[in-house]
């Protein structure tokens, strides 16, 4: 059967329809931020909703210029721009009122008596989430069969490990591609040219693929 | 807006470096990006992929592209069969009329009412810039009643009246014309006199009322232009003149509906929309990079193993014995022009193998426009498929559509009337392409890359004449009939000993002249 490629924190949908919040009042073109995101490979629809969740959760950073940019960060991050990441995890560690923990665990989609853990967890483990046990361990599917939208014309048929954390090579029908992925986002480029080196990493994480499917699961073994 | 249409291909859909992932900070979301780095060949790709996988409902991989032979599966008892590409594969009724975008071209596209042709052209008006509203606006509807004036505009009638001299009359242009992307539904209803003058405008690149001019192809940009039809055998209510189908570069099918993307097709009428209102801002090109993307596409070297095969191909078309007594007039054009039938020729020719003769296939040969076309489609596609130089599959792959309509098949060859073979007689793109694919097995066959006595006599008279020894003009002189003589040992004569015979004397011609000229100087 073919499949689509799946965030399966995404699946079902975090967060209510919201439209794009407004913080001219912080200073801030929310609408240049979401051309932002889909520039840097996230959602901007997630984006606008994570952005909304978060703000309905501490009003007063419409106003607050670095509070707006904590959530817009974190936002980001969520929507699946891989590059936020860095900056949005730096931002949760510093979430100096209640109402800003409120707020950023919102935005992420998940309850605030996680956020600790989360971001513990997180900085180990850019593939972990709470809802990451009921899935069996798998995260997210990247591929897809090209003439239904996906990226690939043929099955994988090797992964090797690359040195950044959360990246691999993917063979496919004699291309190689990049996968760099987290939690909330992954992203596929094509190599011009074969690996040169192959890693290895000991932590639990995975490409599972298979000669039916065009689709690539990233899947972690828990080992805590 | 809805999300669905707004997505476009994130990852390159080709070979690029990938880098890793550049970080950011949420500062960095809130500076205006610098104007787009997207490469222009991997902009035109996100197009096309968004037009197949969010516009044009289109599953058709048509235009195939295999590293080795692709896996066949024949189905039925009646000789079909599906292929399954090893590389990234196109559908051609986007792609064709994308590239047509890209190089500013002339696309004809064809099929059943209903089956997306206009929706496609007014998908090239909105890339261009244009707002989708005013490409509606601006398609021509082909009428019977379609007048000159309906279509370029009418003089003012204050002008007509208080005017003394032609010039003084101002002409109020219909805005249309200025449009880099021009579409011309169901050309074949336009009445005789105004595809005339539309054939001014498509060929010359002007349009003329009153002795007024004026450039239909916007300011140093490029522009290109779509034209429907029902049907590409001569019907409709006009016959098309033969000049103006002449012009149009490529012709493609429209595809039919598949039945298993009818879910797709119910969401939107559903939602009331259109794809040409959703396109996304950033797969919009500007005048600047229109003109970028072709310059590009110009630059796409073909390399010689290339050239020679696609000479080769050329070849076979233009002779056929008994055309003409003097040698230079066995062609085609002669009998035709003359008013005979040149499969009547062809069949005339007994000691001919038709089978090996590809040239009998056609009753026509390759113009020198349609040759032109070629060379960019093919450089156009090999861009588009982010190649550095035209590859022999790219060129297989355009060929059908760009000499779909101008070279004609032979109905009268054994071809078109034997067996399963006769499906070619309707199916003129696998007929097409399956002639190029015979003419590159003969290549094969006969060796041309590792021998070519012609090729290498016209190399060494490239390198120019300028201190040539009179006797190394005579050795060459010598050469080049010692050469005539051994294509004379052949019996049956093709097109390709045609060319030759012709290069050859005009070899001849130029280094007699030369020792003549030699020998004059003492």
């Amino acid at each position: 059967m073919n499949r689509i490629p799946v965030q399966l924190a995404n699946a079902p949908a975090p967060f209510p329809p919201a439209d794009l919040p407004d913080l001219s009042a912080a200073g801030l073109d929310t609408a240049l931020a979401s051309t932002s995101v889909r520039a840097a490979h996230g959602t901007p629809l997630l984006f606008a909703r994570a952005l909304a969740a978060g703000l309905a959760q501490d009003p007063a950073a419409a106003t607050d210029r670095d509070r707006a940019l904590d959530l817009v960060s974190v936002a980001a991050w969520r929507s699946g721009a891989l590059g936020l990441r860095v900056d949005a995890l730096d931002r949760l560690e510093h979430l100096d009122t209640p109402e800003q923990r409120l707020a950023a665990a919102a935005t992420l989609g998940l309850g605030v008596d996680v956020l600790d853990e989360f971001r513990r967890r997180q900085r180990k483990d850019r593939f972990w989430w709470p809802g990451r046990a009921d899935q069996r361990g798998y995260v997210l599917a990247v591929g897809g069969f090209r003439g239904i939208g996906g990226a690939w014309i043929r099955p994988p048929e090797r992964v090797d490990t690359l040195a950044d954390a959360g990246a691999f090579a993917i063979l496919v029908a004699g291309s190689w591609w990049r996968l760099d992925s987290d939690v909330w986002g992954a992203r596929l480029s094509v190599l011009s040219e074969a690996p040169s080196e192959v890693h290895t990493r000991d932590d639990g994480v995975s490409i599972v693929i298979g000669p039916d499917t065009h689709l690539a699961w990233v899947h972690v073994r828990e080992q805590e | 807006m809805p999300d669905r249409w707004n997505r476009v291909s994130a990852s390159p859909t080709n070979p690029g470096s990938g880098h890793g992932v550049e970080s950011l900070t949420a500062e960095d979301l809130f500076r205006p990006a610098a104007r787009s780095t997207v490469p222009l060949d991997e902009k035109l790709r996100q197009v096309y992929y968004w037009i197949v996988n969010r516009a044009v409902i289109s599953p058709y991989y048509d235009m195939e592209f295999s590293h080795g032979e692709p896996l066949s599966i024949g189905l039925g008892d009646a000789g079909a069969a599906v292929s399954l590409p090893t590389q990234a594969s196109f559908s051609s009724n986007v792609l064709v009329p994308l590239l047509t975008f890209a190089v500013g071209g002339k696309c004809l596209l064809i099929g059943g009412p209903g089956r997306g042709k206009t929706t496609v052209a007014v998908l090239m008006g909105v890339l261009a810039g244009t707002a989708s509203d005013d490409v509606r606006r601006s398609v021509q509807q082909g009428q019977p009643q379609l007048t000159v004036s309906d279509l370029v505009g009418i003089p003012l009638p204050r002008d007509l009246v208080a005017a003394e001299r032609l010039t003084d009359i101002r002409i109020a242009w219909r805005d249309w014309l200025g449009l880099p992307v021009k579409i011309i539904d169901e050309y074949n209803r336009i009445p005789t006199k105004t595809q005339s003058a539309l054939l001014t405008m498509v060929a010359e690149g002007y349009v003329e009322s009153h002795d007024q001019m004026r450039r239909t192809a916007p300011d140093g940009g490029v522009e290109s232009w779509f034209f429907t039809a029902n049907d590409d055998a001569g019907g409709g209510t006009f016959p098309v003149i033969q000049a103006l189908r002449d012009r149009m570069d490529v012709t493609v099918q429209a595809a039919g509906f598949n039945s298993r993307f009818f879910d797709e097709l119910i969401t939107r009428v559903e939602a009331g929309e259109k794809p040409e209102e959703h396109v996304p801002a950033e797969l919009t090109f500007d005048s600047a990079e229109q003109t970028e993307m072709r310059a590009q596409i110009r630059a796409v070297p073909i390399p010689d193993a290339v050239r020679e095969r696609l000479r080769f191909f050329l070849s076979h078309f233009e002779f056929v014995q008994h055309g003409g007594r003097r040698f230079e007039y066995r062609t085609k054009d002669v009998v035709t022009t003359a008013g005979g039938r040149v499969g009547e020729v062809i069949e005339a020719n007994s000691g001919a193998d038709l089978e090996i003769d590809l040239g009998a296939q056609t009753r026509n040969g390759v113009s020198v426009r349609a040759l032109q076309t070629l060379i960019i489609y093919a450089k156009a596609i090999a861009w588009f498929r982010g190649a550095d130089a035209v590859e022999i599959d790219d060129v297989a792959a355009v060929l059908p559509f760009v000499l779909r309509g101008k070279l004609l098949p032979n109905a009268t060859h054994p071809r078109f009337d034997v067996g399963a073979e006769r499906e070619l007689s309707t199916d003129t793109v696998s007929w097409l392409a399956d002639l190029f694919t015979q003419s590159c097995r003969q290549y094969d066959a006969l060796g041309r890359d590792a021998d070519d006595a012609v090729a290498a006599l016209l190399s060494e008279f490239d390198r120019g004449l300028d201190g040539l020894p009179a006797l190394e003009a005579s050795r060459r002189i010598t050469a080049v009939e010692a050469q005539l003589r051994r294509i004379a040992t052949v019996g049956k004569l093709y097109g390709r000993d045609f060319d030759d015979v012709i290069a050859l004397k005009y070899l001849h011609q130029r280094y007699t002249a030369y020792v003549r000229w030699q020998e004059l100087r003492g």
